[in-house]
């Protein structure tokens, strides 16, 4: 059974004088379980409103969500096999890190010593005592984290969770979102933060505008995008790319290589039309398509995804 | 919902603004025994008494009456910003995360919000009194020839404050669920008295049975007062329907309303 589905999912928010806008166009998305999954999208796609629907804090205006076979109203038998972080967290200014989760985890009498494991987990062991208005962004980010692995959950939902990191603490985070992801549980990531997503999930989604665009391994996905382009290196490069172009080959120069418009089963025209001018190939290789690539392919340069 | 209660007025309790309150009250405390102090002899005829701390005489005045009037504000202030600072904070949506049944994270919160408005004023006030009555006992009339209800008519003041500064507080942490922001609650409530029923007494003198002070202080006494034709029980279920109105309100709205 899938940890997460969510089915035709729409969500229209109503501004001050009745404007509609529309966050959610009939989302579909099943989320198994194991592993790490990536919730891909621009700015605006709809991430964060399903986050916030599968987890009761949004009312969506059609469709249906299951979080572990619980839907909205049955979330409370649920919600202790879940941790989650929506956006970057928020907690009470005035009082320390510690001291919010204690609140927080005696809704579930939860041990405090689980408390201090989590803090200790995410790198804020040493000021789990300060006050959370001193917190950095990146170290608020670490207690959400701490506070969604209190629970011990089964199933993470994290709303970009590397937001506010510097580079150490975004590979700190990615290698402890891999290790949950391998111990069995379910990590649903979502993120603009493509290579990222990249590096530490075994499936992701992609969603634009309200809707899920693509979603499978991230191999396939990555596969979906490729098989567009050959990279070719070869002296002289003006003769070679002259030679290519005279053959019908679609091809344009790139600094030091050209690019050739062929799927790679075709490399070995370029090959053939090369040596037949005398002219031989010194590279020849298919262009490596990374998330960004098919991710700007798949939802039409929609956005603005950092890499 | 017993936990999500005891974890809301440990919050509460937690909070700068409640510690704030109760440092200021125990100055208070130790400045107006002071002040008796300072300004009593045994051997005057007025020397302080037992009556000046509290007293059953409809026309007497006593310290309990005007320091009950001031928690009335303390009470709003408390109840409104448990809930405001909730909002202010953005904590609302780490909390239903953690528990998704909002009525009870609604209700835990109103009930939070009464018991320690409630709790506070018999806490403070017994720390009022004890403090007078021992100026009462050194340096006043003294503690002999106590009437005989007089400590049962004291918890009686003390059990009907603690309830109408519950009332206070659940009220306007009602009012700061529904305006989402604790200066909004606490303004409508005061601008609710000060303006919109001061226009309404010039208006509609006849309505007075209907006004928050008068029903208040009713209640508070436990009797009827002069200028409102309405018993104290009386007083009471006006402000209780008035609470059923906003509480309900605040209810729906909590349940219904989308956390962005």
């Amino acid at each position: 059974m899938p940890v997460i589905e969510v089915a035709g999912l729409r969500k229209e928010y109503r501004g001050p004088f009745g404007r509609r806008t529309r966050a959610l166009a009939g989302l579909d998305l099943s989320v198994p379980a194991g592993g790490v999954f990536g919730f891909l999208g621009p700015n605006g796609s709809g991430k964060t409103t399903t986050i916030r629907c599968l987890l009761g804090l949004v009312r969506p205006s059609g469709g249906a969500t299951r979080l572990l076979g619980a839907g909205p109203d049955g979330l409370a038998a649920v919600a202790r096999r879940v941790g989650s972080m929506v956006e970057t967290p928020q907690f009470f200014p005035n009082f320390s890190g510690r001291r919010n989760l204690e609140l927080l985890a005696r809704l579930d009498r939860i041990d405090t010593h689980r408390i201090d494991d989590a803090l200790e987990l995410v790198g804020l062991g040493a000021r789990a005592r300060s006050p959370f208005r001193t917190y950095s962004l990146g170290m608020k980010q670490r207690l959400g984290l701490a506070a969604a692995l209190v629970k011990d959950p089964e199933v993470l939902i994290l709303d970009e969770p590397a937001n506010g990191l510097d580079p150490a603490g975004i590979k700190e985070i990615r290698d402890l979102v891999r290790r949950l992801g391998s111990e069995g549980r379910t990590v649903f990531v979502s993120s603009h933060l493509l290579g990222e997503v990249q590096q530490m999930c075994d499936r992701v989604a992609i969603v634009a505008g309200g809707r899920l665009v693509t979603e499978g391994p991230v191999g396939e996905v990555l596969a979906r995008g490729r098989g567009k382009r050959l990279i070719v290196k070869a002296q002289p490069l003006d003769g070679a790319l002259a030679t290519l172009r005279a053959a019908h080959v679609p091809a344009a120069a790139d600094g030091d290589r050209i690019l050739v418009e062929l799927a790679p089963d075709e490399a070995a025209r370029v090959t053939r039309v090369l040596a037949d001018s005398r002219i031989y190939v010194s590279e020849l290789r298919p262009e490596e398509v990374d998330l960004e690539t098919v991710f700007l392919e798949l939802t039409g340069g929609e956005g603005a995804p950092s890499t | 919902m017993i936990r999500s209660v005891v974890t809301e007025v440990r919050r509460a309790l937690a909070r700068r603004l409640v510690r704030v309150v109760v440092l200021v009250a125990l100055a208070g405390i130790v400045l107006a025994a002071a002040i008796a102090f300072a300004n009593s002899s045994p051997d005057e005829v007025d020397a302080f008494s037992l009556d000046d701390i509290w007293t059953s005489d409809a026309d007497g005045e006593y310290v309990l009456g005007g320091t009950a009037s001031l928690f009335l504000f303390l009470a709003l202030l408390v109840g409104a910003s448990l809930v405001g600072a909730e909002y202010k904070a953005g904590t609302v949506t780490t909390l239903l995360t953690w528990e998704p049944r909002r009525l009870r994270v609604i209700g835990s919160k109103l009930v939070a919000a009464g018991l320690v408005a409630g709790g506070l004023f018999v806490v403070l006030q017994l720390l009022l009194v004890l403090a007078l009555a021992f100026v009462v006992g050194v340096r006043g009339a003294g503690l002999e020839n106590v009437p005989d209800d007089y400590y049962r008519g004291l918890a009686g003041f003390l059990g009907r404050g603690a309830l109408i500064m519950a009332w206070c507080a659940v009220l306007a942490a009602g009012i700061a669920t529904l305006g989402r922001n604790t200066t909004a609650a606490f303004g409508a409530v005061v601008a609710y008295v000060v303006v919109v029923e001061s226009i309404l007494r010039v208006l509609r003198p006849g309505w007075e049975a209907w006004y928050l002070p008068e029903n208040v202080f009713t209640a508070l006494e436990g009797r009827r007062l002069e200028e409102v034709a309405r018993s104290a029980p009386g007083s009471a279920l006006v402000l209780l329907g008035y609470l059923a109105v906003v509480v309900t309100g605040a209810v729906v709205v909590f349940a219904r309303r989308d956390v962005t």
